[in-house]
């Protein structure tokens, strides 16, 4: 381990010897970027992260003074693998810095894989916001590369994310937008009816029983079998049960249909938080009687 | 001084460590049962803990950038990791539970007793048996027939797949029947380069040594 450590620093002493020379012959910064590579491989045998990822910041340095930009993406990309040992925050960073250059190069596909890194990073620190953000640019450079089916997925974690940060009527279009794009897809049409069973969620914690109705009404028209499916009796029910004001329906509701297929967190999440509007509802209304 | 003041934060470090561990275990017991009100509080003993273990990480951290050795980096680092593995841990669990309490939450019983409806309603013919049964069997036939059309789907993808991964096999073949040229090529350009090099510094060196002979013979 001591060992791996000494000839590490070792590489990175004489990369910086490099540096500091004149570089009469044959370009210096690519030379030091091949040292500090070989002294980053060993710093990860040695299991330092801290030191590796420096050491490959150093490389994505010398690799944009030598205008090489796609090797300075990747090196800020293994800066980031060594960060995520021990700091989210600083992993994120580095894989935008990678993103950025990426986009410069016009790889958009690697751009786009590591803004949903990116993302990934922010869900798993719960900082929805930024994740939103990220996954954002994700799904438009997938879109921009032709991928549709990562661009949906994406497009999905987003509005999954809108829905708990409460902006409903966002996360309802962005549902409705995935169901419209993939009716027409042979593989994703199955998937429909759930994605508009989330929409329909979304619409029932805003509380408009109206809208509600209005989109059973239009999902009928994006997808015809909508109808028949368990997924538009729960809805059906739940907006009837919203409209009526009663809580034991609406649970029994839930309850038949989690007996079927278990409810995910997410959707869970945000059906007990229509749920307990229902109650405030009610609630307030026996106390006005 | 300054290695005892170390060890000092370091000791902090490890104590909050091993009694994050203990709260941990605990919390993770309560999450596998059912849970009793008592979760919260170990959550915010738990939060409390991690947040007083990133403060030890932080004077750590300045310890170490103010000039500290090879070996005190090393240290700071397998604490970070600890830190976001305890970090990771705790908001992993605490999802769960959260999940957990939700779902049970969510499908609550009603308050009042449903037994006393049951038994006003009259018991089912058999003819209203029957017709539930076959509606259930219709229902499963309309299933089975979505997730037969599904696998129709797929089938017709992957064979348009395998008629892609043909031509890429082809393509590959002929690359692969390529790349001994394509190496021979790139060593020539590496030996290329490098004669280019060695003949720049032998003219360089040359035309110094030249110039040094005129100077000296002036």
């Amino acid at each position: 381990m001591g060992d791996h450590e000494g000839h590490g620093v070792d590489f990175e002493k004489k990369a910086d010897q490099k540096l500091s020379g004149w570089g009469l012959f044959g370009n210096k910064y690519e030379e030091a970027a091949d040292l500090l590579d070989r002294a980053g491989s060993f710093f990860k045998l040695a299991k330092n992260w801290s030191r590796a990822a420096a050491v490959y910041k150093k490389i994505a340095d010398c690799h944009l003074q030598g205008d090489n930009k796609h090797d300075a993406a990747s090196a800020y990309v293994e800066a980031a693998n060594c960060y995520k040992k021990f700091s989210l925050q600083d992993a994120a960073q580095a894989l935008n810095s990678a993103v950025n250059l990426f986009q410069e190069i016009s790889r958009l596909n690697m751009a786009a894989r590591y803004s949903k890194d990116i993302g990934e990073i922010y869900l798993q620190e719960q900082d929805l916001e930024n994740a939103a953000v990220y996954l954002n640019r994700a799904a438009d450079l997938f879109d921009s590369e032709g991928q549709s089916s990562q661009a949906n997925s994406m497009t999905q974690k987003i509005a999954e994310i809108y829905a708990q940060l409460e902006k409903y009527q966002k996360a309802t279009e962005l549902f409705e937008e995935i169901a419209r794009k993939s009716i027409n897809n042979n593989l994703l049409k199955y998937g429909v009816r759930g994605t508009l069973l989330n929409a329909g969620i979304c619409q029932l914690c805003r509380g408009d029983v109206v809208a509600i109705n209005n989109s059973l009404e239009r999902y009928q028209d994006i997808d015809p079998t909508f109808s028949g499916t368990r997924e538009y009796k729960l809805l059906a029910d739940l907006a009837a049960s919203t409209d009526e004001g009663d809580v034991g329906k609406f649970t029994d509701a839930v309850k038949e249909f989690d007996s079927m297929t278990r409810l995910d967190p997410w959707k869970t999440t945000l059906l007990l938080k229509a749920k307990n509007e229902l109650k405030k509802k009610e609630e307030d209304e026996d106390d006005l009687t | 001084m300054e290695a005892s003041s170390w060890d000092a934060v370091r000791k902090q470090a490890r104590r909050l460590e091993a009694q994050l561990d203990d709260q941990m275990i605990a919390y993770r017991k309560l999450v596998s049962m059912k849970s009793d009100g008592s979760e919260d509080n170990i959550e915010s003993d738990i939060e409390r803990s991690l947040k007083q273990l990133q403060q030890v990480n932080s004077q750590m951290q300045t310890w170490v950038s103010s000039g500290g050795s090879e070996v005190l980096s090393h240290t700071l680092t397998r604490h970070m990791e600890i830190l976001q593995d305890l970090t990771q841990e705790f908001y992993r669990l605490r999802s769960s539970l959260r999940a957990k309490q939700q779902h049970t939450s969510l499908l609550d019983l009603r308050d009042f007793d449903r037994a006393k409806f049951d038994v006003e309603e009259p018991s089912d013919s058999a003819d209203q048996v029957l017709l539930r049964e076959q509606a259930a069997i219709g229902r499963s036939t309309g299933q089975m027939d979505n997730v037969i059309s599904q696998a129709q789907a797929t089938l017709g993808s992957l064979m348009t797949q395998r008629s892609t991964f043909g031509g890429i096999t082809t393509k590959i073949s002929n690359v692969s029947s390529q790349l001994p040229t394509i190496n021979h090529v790139l060593s020539s350009i590496r030996r290329k380069k490098s004669m280019d090099t060695i003949i720049l510094s032998l003219v360089a060196s040359v035309c110094t040594f030249l110039i040094f002979i005129y100077w000296l013979s002036k």
